[in-house]
């Protein structure tokens, strides 16, 4: 019977797995999001998630510290990265790698993964090496290219974009999974195919070697690390009890020279294995139980029953105490989880429906201001009441990667079908003041025009735009709406287009 | 002479490790077989994505998509089922989990011998092995600074990004960086094997002078003896802890205190500037970039 329970209680999670998974659970709360297939859009998702999830999952309840750091950087020309630099700074100060060890999904997915029962690859001093690969792509990847493009006003998210495992794995199959995305199963080309290819090789590399992704290509593994040493949260060395034994190493599945290292995800595994108790948690003190009183053997019996009364007396306190400290965090983490559940699932208003206007709908008419690079012209322009020309509407953003790369394909259209083609480039609200100045640089003497969208509700600026969420669009940029000379829609595209495809369209409809 | 007890104890320890052997032979053979699978279904599933990518013009739909992934279901399936059966072979025939090996590293032990010493023993052939390793991390260091310098050079080059293909000059830049830091990668890997090699020689010369030296310690205490000057008084030289060392708690206080002020600093004047809504307003939309669509 002890054998069997002895069998039960290996098979029982730890209680690091289960920390891991109380807050995948955490940073995943809305839940509604995988129902419905729809991301998060409330005001939560100002405060970043320390660890790696991808915050166009359906379930994100915050944002991915990465993706904001590298649109942040992007963004340097407006303003300065101030907020998610503080963010990622208290993080690594509080936390440092302890993020990795315990509170990263993406980590938890790993070694899951780890746990099939496969020949493993041990570590070495050949992955040590390749450890520090990790630190290139964040100079290179999360960086110096965001921040190059955002100089040319290109928002480019490089390691979201060719690299990140989580958004592919998080983000596309969990928003492609559900039926009411099946739209979206369009947009997959060559960038899915070789991020999907990269995925699969990071699962299949965590199946055999432990925590593949985070030890050789995460950088934000790579930038909290470089907190570790002064980090409030981890595990820490005892160098005067130290005697170099190398259990401590031996037992790690990282690629560490030491504990505590830049490499250390403090997950804990290696304080049982020492020896001499050297390795402990950091600020513990307070909570470990005293040592037993080393008695001389001249000390007389009333001092010996002294010292073993004052043992036992300071061990009864400090059990006490950490059994309220262990109550009090339960309580306080289950009323956390139970909120996060509460708010984002029941509290938190559902997704708008799309008004889904279909081909061969009259188009809803709309009075947009008109801008250029001075600002208000002070005319407005209303697709549907374009009659006799082909109108080709466009939602797009500065701050949109793929609407200003697909830009200079209506500036095209524009000029090449001058007499028969009205364009009109509405941007969002969002970020609107960036805009005038956008279309001084890049598209001065354009045919285009440019009109401005506003919020659906004026006091909820995280309310989606108006005439955007009218002509169908719910959480995605750009998509573009193509009316006939009579106003009725003939194209709807939800995604980036080509010119070849606008032309295509255009083409057709003219020889109708 | 052996008692038919201690034959018996030694004939059990026998076949029960013997019975572990053909456990773990049994395991390594699972193990295999799954690697192979899993391997060839991520072959697999890869090759489905291209083939539904290169199989005809957009859009594609749901049902075109889960035809071709039916095609590899069987696979799948098969898989599943394997690794499901690495959980029900560890309850049925478990290995007994193998001790740590207690290993120091050859570094810890070079420097733990190397600090009983003398100076005066510090052969040439120590000297040598030192220099040697260290001439080798200088030559590869000097490496990866000219291979970091040419591809900062290369991706601070505006030129190279001129916006209008991101994906062709991401690839180019990556390549760039790649080749550029690709020789001192070798040069580092093949350092890891110089090394330890290098390190073990030394580990053998300092034990060799280790030897001496007890041997000349050893005359000395009798010569010491014999001319009535006393025992062998023991020099122990107790090095002055460092500034640093002797403050590390109130430098390692102030520099969390100053890190977390920064930190707070930072979140204050990003809230006030508008970063945080930054933050907000991406996060609430759909970045089909960052999820490989589009």
């Amino acid at each position: 019977m002890s054998k069997f329970k002895d069998k039960i209680k290996s098979l029982m999670p730890s209680k690091r797995k289960l920390i891991q998974l109380y807050a995948a659970l955490l940073f995943n709360a809305n839940l509604k999001g995988f129902i419905n297939g729809q991301i998060y859009k409330g005001p939560l998702k100002n405060i970043c998630t320390p660890g790696l999830n991808c915050y166009s999952c359906p379930g994100a309840s915050g944002a991915c510290p990465l993706g904001s750091l590298q649109n942040a950087l992007g963004n340097s020309t407006k303003r300065a990265p101030y907020y998610i630099l503080g963010i990622l700074v208290l993080y690594g100060i509080i936390l440092g790698r302890y993020i990795c060890g315990f509170l990263c999904p993406f980590g938890l997915i790993q070694e899951l993964f780890h746990k099939i029962k496969t020949p493993k690859i041990k570590k070495g001093r050949v992955t040590r090496v390749l450890s520090y690969l990790k630190y290139v792509i964040l100079v290179v990847f999360v960086i110096i290219v965001p921040l190059l493009y955002g100089l040319r006003d290109v928002p480019l998210p490089a390691f979201c974009k060719y690299i990140c495992p989580a958004g592919t794995l998080e983000g596309a199959f969990g928003l492609l999974s559900n039926e009411i995305n099946a739209s979206k199963l369009s947009m997959l080309g060559p960038l899915f195919t070789w991020k999907f290819l990269l995925m699969v090789s990071f699962i299949v590399g965590s199946i055999f070697m432990f925590r593949f992704f985070c030890r050789f290509f995460c950088p934000l593994g790579a930038l909290y690390g470089l907190f570790n040493k002064i980090s409030l949260f981890g595990v820490k060395l005892e160098k005067s009890k130290c005697t170099s034994c190398g259990l401590c190493t031996a037992k790690c599945g990282m690629d560490i020279r030491h504990v505590g290292d830049h490499e250390c995800i403090s997950c804990g595994e290696c304080i049982d294995v020492c020896p001499t108790g050297a390795i402990s948690w950091k600020g513990s003190k307070p909570f470990l139980m005293p040592s037993e009183p080393v008695i001389s053997p001249d000390a007389s019996e009333q001092d010996v029953a002294i010292a073993k009364q004052n043992f036992h007396e300071q061990t009864r306190k400090i059990a006490k105490r950490n059994k309220v400290v262990k109550i009090v965090a339960g309580v306080l983490m289950v009323a956390l989880l139970a909120g996060a559940l509460v708010y984002y699932n029941v509290i938190d208003k559902p997704a708008p429906v799309a008004i889904g206007n279909q081909v061969g709908d009259e188009c809803p008419g709309y009075d947009l201001p008109l801008f250029d690079e001075n600002g208000y012209t002070g005319e407005t322009f209303n697709p549907a009441d374009n009659q006799g020309k082909i109108t080709v509407i466009n939602f797009w953003g500065t701050w949109c990667g793929g609407c200003v790369k697909e830009l200079p394909y209506f500036d095209r259209i524009a000029t090449e079908f001058e007499h028969s083609v009205t364009v009109i480039a509405i941007h969002t609200d969002l970020d609107f003041d960036t805009a005038p100045a956008y279309v001084e640089e890049h598209y001065k003497d354009s045919l285009m025009l440019f009109g401005k969208d506003e919020l659906s509700d004026p006091d909820d600026r995280y309310s989606p735009d108006k005439y955007y969420t009218t002509l169908g669009g719910v959480d995605q940029y750009p998509i573009t709406i193509i009316l006939d000379e009579q106003g009725v829609i003939i194209a709807t595209i939800m995604q980036d287009t080509t010119y070849d495809e606008l032309k295509e369209v255009i083409e057709a409809q003219l020889q109708k | 002479m052996l008692s038919v007890s201690n034959i018996r104890k030694e004939r059990a320890t026998h076949d029960k490790s013997m019975s572990q052997t053909t456990i773990k032979r049994i395991h390594l053979a699972y193990g295999i077989v799954l690697s192979l699978l899993v391997i060839t279904l991520g072959i697999l599933l890869i090759a489905s994505c291209l083939d539904i990518y290169h199989s005809g013009p957009r859009p594609f739909s749901v049902e075109s998509v889960s035809e071709h992934f039916a095609d590899i279901a069987l696979p799948f399936y098969l898989c599943l089922i394997w690794a499901l059966g690495g959980f029900v072979l560890a309850l049925a025939l478990p290995i007994e989990k193998s001790r740590l090996k207690a290993t120091a590293s050859p570094q810890d032990t070079l420097r733990r011998l190397s600090a009983k010493l003398d100076a005066a023993h510090q052969t040439e052939s120590i000297r040598r092995e030192r220099t040697l390793r260290l001439v080798l991390i200088g030559i590869n260091a000097a490496l990866y600074l000219i291979g970091a310098t040419l591809s900062l050079i290369y991706l601070l080059n505006r030129a190279n990004f001129p916006a209008q293909n991101a994906n062709a000059e991401i690839l180019n830049g990556a390549l760039a960086v790649g080749i550029n830091l690709a020789l001192p990668f070798a040069l580092s890997i093949a350092l890891c094997f110089i090394n330890k090699a290098s390190v073990k020689r030394e580990i053998m010369y300092v034990k060799q002078e280790m030897v001496k030296q007890s041997h000349e310690k050893i005359e000395k205490a009798i010569r010491d003896e014999a001319a009535e000057q006393g025992s062998i008084s023991r020099a122990s030289v107790i090095k002055e802890k460092s500034f640093f060392v002797k403050r590390e708690k109130e430098i390692l206080l102030v520099v969390r205190c100053a890190v977390l002020v920064i930190g707070l600093v930072f979140v204050i004047v990003g809230m006030v500037n508008g970063g945080m809504a930054d933050v907000v307003q991406k996060a609430i939309k759909i970045c089909t970039e960052c999820i490989g669509l589009g």
